[in-house]
């Protein structure tokens, strides 16, 4: 038997691209996608934001897919299998460990976040937070649900427990019935639902009255907040950073997640549209429904002073002090209040479901785990490494995490795969894999595009990031010196979790000859 | 300060959206077996 007869294919096309889509899909594109562009000269950060999808966004997910089929062919379902596959050297099996260690320590936090989006539609729905009617009271709820005070809704972190544990008793469940009955099942019923939610919330967004006391904020302004050009911030090269960024973080490129996923395709079965469709709805949701929510709504109840002071305070502050606010002021508060965090947990369930996805393979195929058990030992995992980012949260143990798995190393990963596939691997051997069964005719154009332009993109990106941020990041500038051992703590917690994964990857490769890579079964 | 949506917000906007539009109405349009493929030409 090979091993592509052992393992599990997608049941149907469209089912994988809804899976590939909720992977992308996440809380970004609804809450990161329109401060982004508000903050990046309006409509003009569309140009750049085109331009980077297609020069790279769109290639590399291209990469991404066909370095995963090509190792579901040879039964490898994670980066050290595959990168394996492309560069016949043992040190390629440890520097694909970088993909399984990026998703697990991703998933541990994300699912944490997650979770306080089924805990915030639990409280629209319930009305708790009603009567807050300040983005100050709302912030005073949202630190009592996290822990970080006591006050008259919370006593302690018990709720966000709650809310947290069930959020990964859901994940571990969908995680155990595995890639039919799990992943593509849930991507078939939480996607289209999650359309539906989404434009019936953009429908109550447009139709809006104007605000009483000041008719000047209406959705036309918001929408304007969001879309007019500021054409003279075209020539600012941070804009151009953000679109690319923005591109990176929306289609979950760089995570490893995307190969897993695509080590489930079968062996001729098409890429190059699956992976355009799944970029397609993943755009939709972001520029369509993303950027017609939060920000024009928060504009007509706050004026657009206010909004530009929430936008550039962050995503969390849009998605949980601001809106919920927004919604107190709205007939049917409650029920778009739900609508709205309900949106964000299927955006959010989805993607933490497909991050998982890697450590599932890795425990199935090299440690020869049944799937159950895999489920159990990952769910273990994530509870047992959630505590300190819980406990922590309040000195930016999440923040750090989230820094370096999150943000640097994505970029990292990405320029090493495309690397290794398009100049290791070779690009004329690289084509043939992406081409190979597509029912779209690919332009030529793109061969150069992924052997030259998107590496370039991405080693800008990564010198630019390294002198603006990274630095000041490793040296913790800026930081509270009571916050300094939780944040090293956050460092070794993510340097243990890669021992472990590099160990697993040495225990299962180690010493054998590259040959034998070619004949898993 | 934005008061309201200009003409050319509308038209960056407009344009988003017909592309993405017509992104997933084409690829969707192909994989439900609309369309001529690559292979069927071959």
């Amino acid at each position: 038997m090979t091993a592509r007869q052992q393992r599990e294919v997608w049941a149907t096309k469209v089912g994988l691209v809804l899976a590939l889509a909720g992977n992308a899909v996440g809380l970004g594109n609804l809450l990161r996608f329109p401060r982004q562009v508000a903050e990046n000269g309006g409509g003009a950060f569309m140009v750049p934001y085109f331009i980077s999808l297609i020069l790279m966004g769109i290639p590399l997910m291209w990469v991404e897919l066909a370095m995963g089929r090509r190792g579901g062919v040879y039964g490898y379902g994670t980066t050290p299998g595959m990168f394996g596959l492309l560069w016949r050297h043992p040190a390629a099996r440890y520097v694909g460990a970088l993909g399984i260690l990026i998703t697990s320590a991703l998933v541990i936090y994300y699912t944490y976040i997650v979770s306080w989006c089924m805990g915030y539609a639990f409280f629209s729905a319930a009305g708790t937070y009603f009567g807050e009617t300040s983005q100050t009271a709302m912030g005073s709820f949202f630190d009592g649900y996290l822990g970080v005070e006591k006050n008259q809704y919370f006593s302690g972190i018990g709720a966000a427990y709650f809310f947290f544990v069930a959020t990964l008793l859901l994940v571990v469940w969908i995680l155990s019935r595995g890639v039919v009955k799990g992943l593509e099942t849930l991507a078939r019923i939480a996607m289209p639902v999650l359309f539906v939610l989404g434009v019936a919330l953009v429908a109550r967004v447009l139709t809006l009255e104007p605000n009483p006391a000041n008719p000047g904020w209406n959705v036309g302004a918001g929408l304007g907040f969001i879309w007019n050009p500021d054409l003279s911030r075209l020539g600012d090269g941070k804009v151009w950073l953000a679109a690319a960024g923005q591109i990176f973080f929306t289609l979950s490129l760089g995570f490893g997640a995307i190969q897993t996923y695509a080590s489930y395709i079968r062996e001729k079965q098409d890429l190059a549209l699956t992976g355009l469709a799944a970029a397609s709805v993943n755009e939709g949701v972001e520029v369509i429904i993303g950027g017609t929510l939060a920000i024009p709504a928060a504009v007509v109840f706050f004026g657009p002073m206010q909004t530009q002071a929430i936008a550039s305070g962050g995503s969390f502050s849009l998605g949980f002090l601001s809106l919920p606010v927004v919604f107190q002021q709205m007939p049917f508060g409650q029920f778009f209040g739900s609508m709205w965090f309900l949106l964000l947990f299927l955006a959010g369930v989805t993607s933490s479901v497909a991050m998982a996805q890697p450590a599932m393979a890795f425990l199935q195929e090299d440690f020869r785990l049944t799937r159950p058990r895999a489920a159990l030992v990952v769910g273990a995992v994530m509870l047992v490494l959630i505590q300190p980012v819980i406990f922590f949260q309040r000195y930016g143990f999440l923040d750090e995490m989230d820094y370096w798995v999150g943000t640097f190393g994505l970029v990292v990963m990405a320029l090493i795969e495309v690397i290794l596939f398009a100049w290791v691997f070779g690009m004329d051997r690289a084509w043939g894999e992406i081409t190979r069964g597509a029912e779209l005719a690919i332009p030529r154009v793109f061969y150069y595009v992924i052997k030259y332009v998107t590496p370039l993109f991405l080693v800008v990106i990564l010198v630019v990031w390294t002198w603006q941020e990274a630095i000041g990041m490793l040296l913790m500038r800026g930081v509270v010196p009571e916050a300094v051992p939780y944040r090293w703590g956050a460092r070794l917690l993510i340097l243990g979790l890669f021992a472990a994964i590099l160990f697993g990857v040495h225990k299962r490769w180690g010493g054998k000859p590259m040959d034998e890579m070619e004949h898993p079964s | 300060m934005n008061t309201g949506l200009s003409w050319g917000g509308a038209a960056f906007m407009m344009v988003s959206w017909t592309v993405i539009i017509s992104l997933i109405s084409f690829c969707f349009g192909r994989m439900l077996g609309r369309g001529e493929r690559p292979a069927d030409r071959q």
